[in-house]
This record gives structure tokens, sequence and C-alpha cells, in this order.
């Protein structure tokens, strides 16, 4: 059966094969035009071809073009971000300065109050008491005041102290927040008054005449009965006599001389009342 | 190796050969001495001109008073012309080189070399005036280009060109800062407690009368005194405000007390302290005038005060411990602000002591014989004081920081209450 199968395959073989031995001169030409069509048309497309490449280049120039400026402008922007961060730290710095400066003096006293804080609890059991002079009462203070953590907080005495020690140094702010504090958490010691008075120090020491003079009258105004009352009334006068008020400072003067005759303020304002005279 | 370069220098007479007009001739000994404290080393060069020897003695002299640099010089020499030998000069450990001239014009001409830098650091001319060579005018010319010499070596300006005023037999007296030129103030009578005006024109002083004692003021230009009205009895220790414009001085019959006056005229003299009777005195203004120290027996014996100006807030300064009562006295605030000097019973003796005004911290300055009456220099640095240290009661000068002491007066006659003098800015 194989052998029937390959005979009927040869057949036309040998038919097709004979056939092409027989091809005419136009087929040949027709052939010829096809390969040429052919070729054109590969020429062609090579053509394509090479333009598609120089646009690729000329699109991958510019895109490296495009590239470049981007990481220009990328370094240039961090440039920006970095000077402006520089910046920023520098303000920060000087702020930082600034706060520092200003907080200085406040942290000293801060410091101190830790420091008396941390001998007030190490103390066993020190009653606010003890760290007031013997022989002066803390009349209506409040005693056993006690800080968050539960340390002893300074007494009336200790904050004055501090406040006048930051006076002596010159930082009025901080001397004046210890004033503060005393009157603050001790508003009924016999201190108050002192605290009130060196406030008025404190607006005075720094040039603040208003807020002094302010302060002096509260002084005797709150505190009539105190030591620092005719100091305060002698002090407002003699501001204005400087602000050339002298009727105004003869008032208050003659105020000094009618309501404390027996202080030492009354001897030092008669001798300025003479000579106002 | 520090130690034995610096203690061979001590040692050290160095004869140099020199040639050249640049450097010095040949034969001339050069003593160098170094001291522990690290100073600026200065070679004042001979000065030409008429009394130029006088002149170089004068400023190596004034500078070496004024205990910041250590003073260079030849023993002799025509002054230098030319180029200066640099490098001559930085083997003889000089830092910095003076050359001064006595120009034909009247005037003194200075120059500052700088040896490291190789150049002209700073130049200056000092009139003379119509001073004759070696008068008082002449001399305080050349303490004034000493003092500017120093300001332009070492940044801080000297003292050389300043006076101490002070008391001797009863008398007032005023020296140059250099012990020389010693005359009396032309005050008659008794006079006690000299204090100058910040101008140094003035001189405010206590005098005796037959009704009493007496505040006044004298022009030392013209010889004039004004009698300051006072209060009566007593009035002795004055002293001028930093601005001049008020005189406070102590002044009572029971027991005596601060009071303010005007020196130049108008209002009464106006209370500043109130003693009840105790002895208050010596009076002494804080730099900004804002505080007054000063002696109160208000405790039972004298301590040191401070007031507020305007009379206010008066409280202890010196606080002796529990049960001791010594005898304080004279205080004199610092230039700087920031100490009181005084004097202070010590055992059997009296010292100079100085406090701290800020934490009360006491330093005693002297220990040896008795010293009393301490007054600061203008640069905050020299006290003049009263020691018997010699024998008999004379002023000496200390630099505080340093320990050193010299000799400021000598001759016979008790020598005490010293005031030492702003510097002298006019000619």
């Amino acid at each position: 059966m194989t052998t029937r199968f390959v005979r009927l395959l040869i057949a036309p073989a040998v038919v097709l094969t004979a056939g092409a031995c027989f091809a005419t001169r136009g087929d040949v030409r027709v052939l010829q035009s096809d390969i040429g069509t052919l070729q054109a048309a590969a020429a062609r497309a090579a053509r394509a071809d090479t333009q598609q490449s120089v646009q690729l280049r000329q699109i991958v120039q510019a895109l490296g073009a495009v590239s470049d400026s981007l990481r220009i402008a990328t370094s240039t922007l961090q440039r920006f971000q970095g000077d402006v961060s520089m910046s920023m730290h520098g303000v920060e710095q000087q702020l930082l300065t600034i706060q520092e400066l200003t907080g200085q003096s406040r942290k000293q006293v801060d410091a101190l109050r830790a420091q008396i804080e941390a001998r007030a609890s190490d103390a066993p059991a020190a009653p606010a008491a003890a760290v007031v002079p013997s022989g002066v009462p803390t009349t209506g203070a409040a005693p056993a005041a006690a800080t968050p953590q539960g340390a002893p907080a300074p007494g009336p005495y200790q904050l004055l102290e501090l406040g006048r020690g930051q006076l002596a140094k010159g930082a009025t702010s901080a001397a004046r927040a210890a004033f503060s504090d005393l009157l603050a958490q001790y508003p009924t010691s016999e201190l108050a008054p002192e605290s009130q008075y060196w406030i008025a120090e404190s607006f005075a020491s720094a040039g603040s005449a208003v807020e002094a003079d302010s302060v002096y009258a509260l002084v005797a105004e709150k505190y009539p009965a105190s030591d620092r009352a005719p100091t305060a009334i002698y002090k407002r006068a003699l501001a204005l006599k400087v602000a050339g008020q002298t009727r105004q400072a003869r008032v208050l003067l003659q105020q000094v001389l009618d309501k404390y005759p027996k202080s030492d303020a009354a001897v030092v304002a008669a001798s300025l009342l003479r000579d106002l005279k | 190796m520090i130690r034995s370069a610096r203690a061979l220098a001590v040692l050290s007479l160095v004869a140099l050969r020199l040639g050249a007009q640049d450097t010095l001739p040949t034969g001339v000994r050069i003593g160098i001495t170094y001291d522990q404290v690290s100073r600026i080393g200065v070679f004042v060069t001979a000065v030409g001109g008429p009394a130029g020897d006088s002149v170089r003695a004068m400023l190596s002299r004034d500078l070496d008073f004024g205990d910041r640099v250590t003073v260079l010089s030849a023993e002799a020499g025509p002054p230098p012309s030319g180029s200066l030998n640099y490098d001559l000069y930085a083997r003889l450990s000089a830092r910095a080189i003076v050359q001064a001239s006595v120009t034909p014009q009247g005037s003194l001409h200075v120059a500052v070399h700088d040896v490291v830098a190789r150049r002209v650091m700073n130049v200056g001319d000092f009139a003379f005036g119509n001073a004759a060579p070696l008068s008082a005018g002449w001399r305080m010319a050349v303490h004034r280009a000493s003092d500017e010499i120093e300001r332009w070596v070492t940044g801080t300006r000297g003292v050389a060109a300043t006076r101490i005023a002070f008391v001797r037999d009863q008398r007032l007296w005023i020296v140059d800062s250099d012990g020389a030129n010693l005359q009396t103030a032309g005050v008659g009578g008794v006079a006690l407690s000299p204090a100058w005006h910040p101008t140094g024109r003035y001189l405010a002083y206590a005098q005796m009368a037959d009704d009493g004692t007496h505040i006044a003021v004298r022009d030392l230009t013209n010889g004039q005194s004004r009698r300051i009205p006072d209060q009566g009895g007593t009035n002795i220790t004055p002293a001028f405000s930093p601005d001049g414009s008020t005189l406070v001085f102590s002044a009572g019959d029971d027991g005596t007390d601060l009071f303010a006056v005007s020196p130049f005229g108008g209002d009464a003299p106006r209370r500043v302290t109130v003693g009840r009777g105790s002895p208050t005195s010596s009076p002494t203004f804080s730099p900004d005038g804002r505080k007054i120290a000063f002696i109160s027996g208000r405790l039972g014996h004298p301590e040191v005060y401070i007031t507020d100006a305007d009379g206010t807030n008066a409280e202890l300064l010196t606080a002796a411990p529990s049960g001791d009562q010594p005898y304080r006295s004279s205080p004199d605030w610092s230039p700087d602000g920031r100490s009181v000097a005084f004097t202070s019973q010590e055992g059997a003796n009296l010292q100079v002591m100085v406090i701290n005004v800020r934490d009360r911290r006491i330093r005693q300055l002297t220990g040896d014989a008795r010293n009393e009456d301490p007054s600061w220099a203008p640069d905050g640095r020299h006290v003049v004081f009263t020691s018997t240290r010699s024998g008999a009661k004379q002023l000496w000068v200390l630099d505080t920081e340093s320990g050193r002491t010299r000799q400021l007066t000598r001759g016979a006659g008790t020598t005490r209450m010293a005031a030492w003098s702003p510097r002298m800015e006019q000619p």
C-alpha cells in the first residue's frame, strides 16, 4: 500500500518540474519588476528607519537636555532649600540665643530655687519656718507650700534674697519674677510690702519710671502701715522733682511728713522740702 | 625648658656688638629682666631733641609703673634713625618698640612699632605747649604720651597722667603719679580730706577754722577757693559725684550725717543719710552715681554702708562676724564699680581690704605694717594708701593684680589721706 501511495505523489511532481522548464520571457520580466519593487520598498524602509533613528536620537538628546535642566533645577532647588534651611537654622539659633539671654537670669533663679528645694527636701521634715530667721514670724504666710513634686517651696525670705541678688546683678526682670513669686505664694507675709517695694525698685533700676511710680503708689496704698510706705512716697516725690513737677513733689513730701513724721524718709523729705521752697 | 630659658634670661646681661644706624653702639650693655607674669616686652629707644634722656626715662618709668609691660631699654646711645632692625629687637624679646623724639615745633612725637608684624603700629604727637622742659606741664605731656603708648600696646590706658593729693602735716599737697613734681595745693591753714572733681580741675577739702570746719572747693587753674554752704558744726570728708554736679560731705554737731549740695552754688545742702545721732562720714560714689558707700557707727562701731544716692535703701556692706566689733573706715568705690576698698582693723593693726559689692567677699590687700586710707587709680587696678612700712607714714602704690608695691612719697612729716585724681586730659 505504501508503494502505491509513493507512486501517486511522484507523478504530479514530474509534471510540475517539466512545466517550470518551459517559463516565458514575460514571466521573467514580471519577476524582475517584482524584485525591483521589493528593492525600492526595502530602500524606502531603510530611509524611514534612518529618519526615525535621527528623530529618536534628537528626542533622546532633547530628553537628556530636559533631564539636565531638571537636574540643575533640582540642584538649585535643593541649594535654595538648604539655604533656607540654614537661614531658618540661623534664625532659630539667634532666637535660642535671645531666649537664652532673656531666660538666663530666670533660669538662675530657678536653679537657685531648685537648690534650695533640694536642700529642703534633704533636711529631715524641715518646716518652712526653718528658713525664716529667728524672731521673725511668718505671719499669715503659706508655710509648707510645696512644689508639684512635693519638695518644700522656698520661703519668703529666700525669695526676697533671690530677688535682691538678681537686682544687684542688674537682672531686673528676674528680680521682679522672684518678688512676684513671693507675693503670689505668700500674699499675707510680712515681707509682702517689702517685695512690692522692690518690684518698684526693679522698674526704677530698669529705667521704667512710669511703672516704678505706679508700684510705689501701690506700696503706699496697699501697705500704709509698712516701713516702706513713706520711702515709696518719698521716691515718687523725687521722681516728680526730677521731672520738674515741683508742686506735686512738695505735696508728696508734705504727705510723708504728715503721715510718717518719725520715719527716716520724713527726715530726708523735710530736707528736700526746704530745698524746694 | 621655658623655666630654664626664663632663668637664663633673668641673668642675661647681653653685650652686643651693634654698628649700623639701626642697631645699638658697640659696647652697650643691655639688661633684660623677666618676671613670672607674662608681659609684653617693650623697648624704649633713645630719644633725640631737648631733654631726650628725661623723656626716655619718664616713658620707661611710666610704662614700668603701669605693671602691664616689661620695659627694655639700652643704657645709652644715640636715637635710632632709618628703618629699625626688627630681628634684633625680637631677639631682645621686644614685642613693641617705642621710638620718640622731641620736635622743633614743641611736641613729643611718638611712634610705636610692632616687632612681630615688622611695621609701625601707631604714631602720635603730644604737645608741650609753652611748657619749659622738665616743668610740670612738660612732664604731664610726657605722662600722657606714656598712657597712650600703654593703650596702643596693651589696649588699656595707663594712669601716668594723674596726680595724687594728700595731707602732710595737716596741709594739702599734690604729687604726680610717678612721685615727681611735689607741690603744695596752695591752701592756707589746716586742711584735710582732699577729693578730686572728675575733671581734675577742682579739689574739695575740709578746712579747719576758728568757727569749726568747712568744706571748700579750690580751682587749681586759678587758685581760687570757694566755701560751700554747710550745716554748722563739723563739716568733713567731701566727695564729688561722678558727673561732678554734686558734692556730698559729712556734717553735724551731735552725730554727723551726709549732705548733698551743688559744688558751684545753688541749692542748700540736702540730707542724704539719717544716722540719728551716730557718726556718718567718708562718702564715696559708685561710678554710675546711683549709690554712695559711707562709714556709719549706727551699730555701735564703724562699718561700711551703702545707700541710694537719694538717701533711701541704706544697708550694711561690711557685716562683721557676730560679737566682733572691728573698726572700719575710708571706703573708696572702685572705678569699675565692682568693689569698695576700705581700711579694717585686723588685730592691733589697720589693713587695706577690698569687698566685692555683689557677693560681699572680702580680700585683704596689705599685711605688712599699718596700712590705711586706700584710694583707687582710674585704671581700677592700682591703689594708693598710707603705710608705716618704711618707718613713717608715707604713701605707697599697690598693684592689686600682681601685689607689687612702690613708695610714692618720701621726706619728713606724716603723710596720709591720699586721693588719686582722674586722668588729666587737658594740657
